[in-house]
């Protein structure tokens, strides 16, 4: 019966394959590559990585976890089905409605492609930190900050500045906003360990808070929920005008590769790596626990702040009450369905705008809430979790 | 003035007390339950539609307990026994019952229009006559002085019962359990299920006892804030009860901006956002806490499960295995 204390294992259940690549390369890198990646050389590739990478066992491991992936799908549809039935409506018609109206014509395929920009930051922001097993759950809060700041500096700056400069402009103060937004979590975390999930999550509260007292006193319009428009100079260029697709997601895809090379092919990607698998093992190894958490925060921050940039320049025009309906917290299901791979965020973002957009549609179509949208969702990550598809760092009490 | 807030403002206090005083049990045994806010939120609309249809404070009050009983049947099942991450599947269980609250909310509209009536506060016979506390303290309405008791109760079951032993060995160090004897997971599974029902209880009184209705995100973060609450209190019952009191009463200065005087100029978003700035506050005075060390991490029991043994059992009857002996008894 008893085989000693299982307190410490923390993913008995993972396929023999991925268990025994992934343990003791885990465990060992960090001490191995210690002093490369303490110096900080963005050159230094890390000799050994977490994950098998050779095709092989790759594909071995994807054929693995192949009657899981069904199991997970067949569950989750059937949940959702038998929800959307108890609603009085028919699955099938809804699904026929979702995916219509968010490809069916120029203007809402362009809404879906600029959505699935803005999850992919999001999703970025929660990513990142999640990398490393810091929770940050603030993606929202961030966004409003990144947002209140692109703003402010686009309605203080010159309405006669180059496009071309201005829009740099507020993106940059954009990206500012929500990494002194992040760096406000990450750095409570670090300094005092405070609890980054409830941090994150209060700091949300306040962040919705000040966009309000902006819209209402600093920069009013009449009676409506929102600031004075944002001058010309400083919205977003368009790419695809049918469709009113802005930059933005040209943005997000170079965010996602540049997280990849962060994750991946830098020294400060290898830290939060190695305190993700195993935080005592990485401080041991002289990884500096807190930098970690105030990078990973302060980046996280920034690329969501970006998303509520290019929200206020390109979309809204202006900075609106309650602008977000859930982008941060949905990028956070984002990320788990990209199961925490930079790359994988742009398809699994596109595939969430879909539903977000498509649910739209059930409202008028089908007579279902949109609402229904968030529910499938997270109907999905649960499952996801629930048949243990997204491996996480285990959420320790503290770090 | 200060009275009011005082009266206001514990009465404000009563359902993140409720949710605060479960939570205290769960994150013990080493789970720390961030869903405590959908479980309020979905306790709270089926309280109001029980409340509209049957017209009655017991049974509603019932119907937010029963809720939260089956959402914690659900939770503990995914956080103890699938040992899925917990804090991931809380955040994710929020959005999920905020989705599903807004989406039959638009089958129940009537819901918020129809102004219920809140519970009658009760004044406490001799005690309500003390001039200036017993104003404030003593003329509460029934869930008031019902949560001081479970209080009580909490500390009771915590510090003097063999439940609690389980429960803070189960957090402080699961292999101790298992040395007795014990599933650590059923220690564990009791605690979520206790902990989500005492945030159904603080569901239903959100609606009974404050707000009279249900909207769209009524909880606000009331559960998240409960859940800081119970670090800053240090998992002490008694301490739960003033700390909620006390943010509590920053809630409550929002309604009383324009009696506020020289503070009347400062934004209504300000004071609205106070709580939530006294809950960064309150973590920073409470970071020598220290949180039980198995918190956060599943505990997966030496041996087969019980689903293996099933299969194997099932298997081998089918496939004419030899017989095996009967399931080992899972106390």
């Amino acid at each position: 019966m008893s085989d000693g204390t299982s307190e410490e294992v923390s993913d008995p259940k993972a396929e023999p394959g991925a268990a025994v690549t992934a343990n003791p390369g885990g465990i060992a890198e960090p001490a191995a590559a210690e002093p490369a990646a303490a110096a900080g050389d963005p050159g230094s590739e890390p000799p050994v990585d977490g994950r098998p990478t050779q095709g092989g066992s790759r594909l071995r491991r994807a054929l693995l976890a192949l009657p899981r992936i069904v199991a997970a799908l067949a569950a989750t549809l059937a949940v959702v089905a038998v929800v959307i039935l108890i609603m009085g409506a028919d699955p099938f018609r809804v699904a026929e409605v979702v995916i219509e109206s968010s490809t069916g014509d120029p203007f809402v395929l362009g809404q879906t492609i600029m959505i699935a920009g803005i999850l992919t930051l999001t999703g970025l922001a929660a990513a990142i930190p999640f990398r490393a097993g810091l929770w940050n759950v603030g993606a929202e809060g961030q966004l409003y900050a990144g947002a209140i700041a692109a703003a402010a500096v686009a309605l203080t700056v010159s309405p006669e500045m180059p496009s071309t400069l201005a829009v740099p402009l507020v993106l940059l103060g954009a990206l500012v906003g929500g990494a002194v937004w992040g760096l406000i979590a990450g750095g409570l975390k670090a300094a005092l360990d405070l609890n980054e999930v409830i941090v994150s999550l209060m700091l949300t509260f306040i962040a919705i808070l000040a966009a309000d007292y902006v819209v209402r006193v600093l920069w009013p319009q009449g009676i409506s929920p929102q600031t004075e428009r944002i001058p010309p100079n400083t919205i977003a260029p368009m790419i695809w005008q049918e469709g009113l697709v802005t930059i933005a997601p040209i943005v997000a895809v170079v965010a996602a590769v540049a997280g990849w090379f962060l994750i991946r092919h830098m020294g400060m990607g290898f830290q939060i790596r190695a305190v993700g698998f195993n935080a005592r093992t990485a401080r041991a190894s002289g990884i500096s626990s807190g930098r970690v958490a105030v990078w990973t925060f302060v980046i996280g921050g920034a690329v969501a702040g970006l998303a509520g940039g290019l929200v206020v320049s390109g979309v809204t025009n202006s900075l609106v009450s309650n602008f977000s309906p859930n982008y941060g917290f949905l990028g956070i299901a984002v990320a788990l369905i990209a199961r925490l791979e930079p790359l994988w965020l742009v398809p699994a973002a596109f595939v969430f705008a879909m539903l977000r957009v498509g649910s739209n549609g059930l409202e008028v179509d089908v007579g279902l809430s949109s609402a229904l949208g968030d529910v499938l969702v997270t109907i999905f990550i649960i499952s996801l979790l629930f048949f243990g598809l997204v491996k996480l760092p285990t959420a320790r009490g503290d770090l | 003035m200060l009275l009011t807030i005082i009266t206001i403002g514990i009465g404000l206090a009563v359902p993140i007390l409720w949710a605060a005083l479960g939570e205290i049990i769960a994150e013990q045994a080493g789970v720390i339950n961030i869903g405590i806010e959908g479980v309020m939120l979905i306790a709270a609309l089926i309280t109001a539609m029980v409340m509209s249809a049957v017209d009655n404070f017991l049974i509603s009050m019932l119907a937010g307990l029963g809720v939260g009983i089956a959402v914690g049947v659900i939770l503990g099942w995914f956080y103890v026994y699938r040992g899925m991450n917990q804090i991931i599947t809380g955040i994710v269980f929020n959005i999920f019952a905020l989705g599903l609250t807004t989406a039959l909310f638009t089958y129940a509209e009537y819901l918020s229009e129809e102004l219920q009536r809140t519970l009658p506060d009760v004044a406490i016979p001799l005690l309500s006559e003390i001039p200036w506390v017993g104003e404030a303290v003593f003329q509460q309405d029934v869930t008031f002085y019902a949560a001081v008791l479970a209080s009580l109760v909490v500390f009771h079951l915590l510090a003097r019962s063999w439940f609690g032993l389980y429960v803070r060995a189960a957090g402080q160090r699961p292999s101790a359990v298992v040395s007795t004897g014990r599933d650590v997971r059923r220690v564990r599974f009791a605690a979520v299920i206790f902990a989500c029902a005492m945030a159904g209880i603080g569901g239903a009184t959100l609606v009974l006892s404050v707000a009279g209705s249900f909207n769209v995100n009524l909880t606000a973060g009331q559960g998240i804030v409960a859940l800081a609450v119970v670090v800053l209190a240090r998992w002490n019952p008694f301490v739960t009860v003033i700390a909620c009191i006390v943010f509590g009463m920053a809630r409550a200065l929002q309604f009383q901006v324009e009696n506020l005087g020289v503070l009347a100029d400062v934004p209504v978003e300000v004071w609205i956002a106070l709580p939530y700035i006294v809950t960064i506050v309150a973590l920073v005075f409470a970071r020598g806490s220290r949180y039980p060390p198995a918190l956060g991490i599943p505990f997966i029991p030496p041996g087969k499960s019980w689903a293996q043994l099933t299969f194997e059992r099932l298997r081998e009857r089918f496939t004419g295995g030899a017989a095996r002996p009967p399931l080992e008894a899972n106390q």
